[in-house]
């Protein structure tokens, strides 16, 4: 589903990522790990066209999303959900309307949006909050709309930055806990994260990035490369 | 596509008034460069309109003396129409010259030489040209006419007022000079007020930017409700500085508009009415003017954003 293939980024003299290759199939749960700078973001970048890789290539279903148009590139990023630390809602728009903005952007009708919104408020418990705006919610909540919004599209992948880095334990849980549901789902998602905790729970794909290089890729991995394992 | 269309100009709106005190600011911002900008129009207006009147003023006589008949003096009357630079003629024969002196405010004693039977006073020619700098050429091919070379004329009064009226002429020109190119500065300056205040404006908002063509909009349903945005403060501001117009007119300031380009009050009161009467005419420009500067300044920043 996902191929990354020898791919560079650099920004003028600074290599960030170097000679990344990856496969990721339908259904997987990675979890991106590695001190800060060491390019996670910058790979989450990629993988959602806001940078294009100074060598290589990346396949998403097939097509190599370095080569979308202009005008392709809204279409892609329909398919492809997509949750940060700082959960980037439209703060002048309340918790449906944000929610229906991404539908509203490909053009689907009012009904259909009446239909789809209270559904997907429902599933991530924030129902009661739909006239809200982001600012009088708490940032487990928001994270919540965030990730409501990235679903509305029944995306394959979604790529989740940090996405519990502004948040308690508690609310830590709740989102990890949904994240965990949508791949059961059989969505991919894509976690690059700093939560130890987090990752050794999950017991799931770990990749761990170095110096911009793939250092491990685990099948079962911990946040830490467990020498006894090893 | 109907339905796009509708929440393109819905969140416009929505924008608008949701971004509260920016939107205010930058409304009132906008209004206040456009008041200042249209008082200097009027300003211009005003100088335009005075210096016009002076030239409307500048004229020449000719006075005749006895000697030509009636019919001759005709004859050259209709000569002097045909001259191309000639807008009026208009002609005074004895009696009515004598009425003329008559108004005057002058000691009764000195008045009393002039009557019926003793009547000193010359036939007069009065022309003004379509241009006032013209009438050197007048004046000379006068000088040079049949008319002239028979001796009828008595005394030309352009050869007396020439270096004032040139004097007047160059004036005037120099001032609508300075004037328009004042204006132009004016104007650049107020345009880029006012692409700055838009600019600052989408600044403020390059995040919800993102975050848009993050969610999958395309281009133009991001572009879109900010160009409705923009056509909202050009609207607003434009009403806003229509009102403020008004009254700035219709109270006593417009006197110190006028005192700018001429001491004469008359002419605040001419500029309300003209303000008044062309009112239709100035709201569609004032308002179609700044709604369109504001949608291609929100254009031309917005173009920045979208490309990253």
């Amino acid at each position: 589903m996902i191929e990354v293939q020898n791919v560079n980024k650099s920004y003028g003299n600074t290599h960030v990522l170097e000679d990344i290759n990856l496969m990721i199939e339908t259904g997987e749960f990675v979890s991106l790990v590695g001190q800060s700078g060491v390019g996670k973001s910058t790979l989450i970048k990629l993988l959602t066209r806001e940078e294009i890789p100074t060598h290589g290539r990346i396949y998403v279903a097939g097509r190599d999303i370095s080569e979308l148009s202009r005008s392709e590139l809204p279409i892609y990023r329909r398919k492809i959900g997509v949750i940060f630390q700082d959960f980037r809602l439209l703060t002048q728009k309340t918790v449906s309307e944000n929610i229906a903005y991404a539908l509203e952007v490909c053009g689907a009708t009012n009904m259909d949006i009446k239909r789809r919104v209270p559904k997907i408020l429902e599933l991530v418990s924030l129902d009661r909050r739909s006239d809200n705006y982001p600012h009088e919610l708490s940032g487990g909540e928001q994270q919540r709309v965030a990730i409501a919004r990235s679903l509305i599209h029944s995306p394959k992948i979604l790529i989740a930055d940090e996405p519990t880095g502004n948040l308690d334990p508690v609310n830590t849980w709740e989102i990890i806990d949904l994240l965990y549901r949508i791949n059961q789902l059989g969505t991919i998602i894509v976690l690059a994260t700093h939560n130890k905790s987090v990752v050794d729970r999950l017991r799931r794909r770990v990749i761990e990035l170095r110096g911009g290089k793939i250092f491990r890729d685990e099948e079962r991995g911990s946040y830490v490369l467990q020498k006894a394992a090893a | 596509m109907k339905d796009t269309a509708k929440r393109i100009v819905r969140f416009g709106i929505q924008n608008y008034l949701r971004n509260g005190w920016l939107s205010m600011a930058s409304t009132l911002m906008m209004a206040m460069t456009l008041f200042i900008v249209s008082v200097f129009a009027l300003q211009l207006y005003v100088i335009k309109t005075t210096t016009r009147s002076i030239q409307d003023k500048l004229d020449m006589a000719v006075y005749i003396n006895d000697i030509p008949s009636e019919d001759q003096v005709s004859a050259f009357i209709e000569e002097l129409k045909r001259y191309p630079e000639v807008k009026e003629v208009a002609y005074y024969n004895k009696e009515q010259v004598m009425q003329e002196w008559n108004n005057l405010h002058v000691d009764s004693k000195i008045k009393s030489q002039v009557n019926a039977e003793n009547n000193p006073l010359p036939r007069t020619i009065k022309l003004k040209a379509h241009d006032p700098e013209a009438l050197d050429a007048v004046a000379n091919r006068i000088t040079q006419s049949s008319f002239s070379d028979a001796k009828y004329i008595r005394n030309l009064s352009y050869s007396n007022n020439r270096p004032v009226i040139q004097k007047l002429i160059a004036q005037s020109k120099k001032i609508t000079q300075n004037g328009i190119i004042i204006g132009a500065i004016f104007t650049f300056i107020a345009l880029l007020f006012i692409y700055n205040t838009i600019r600052i404006v989408i600044h403020f908002r390059q995040e919800e930017i993102a975050i848009m063509k993050l969610v999958g909009a395309t281009d133009s349903f991001v572009r879109g409700p900010f160009i409705i945005e923009g056509s909202l403060y050009g609207i607003l501001a434009g009403v806003l500085t229509l009102i403020a117009l008004y009254f700035f007119l219709q109270n006593g300031l417009s006197e110190s508009v006028s005192t700018l380009g001429s001491s004469d009050t008359v002419i605040a009161q001419e500029v309300f009415q003209v303000f008044k009467s062309n009112f239709p005419m100035i709201a569609l420009v004032m308002i179609g003017g700044a709604m369109g500067v504001s949608i291609i300044c929100s254009y031309v920043s917005l173009h920045h954003h979208l490309k990253q």
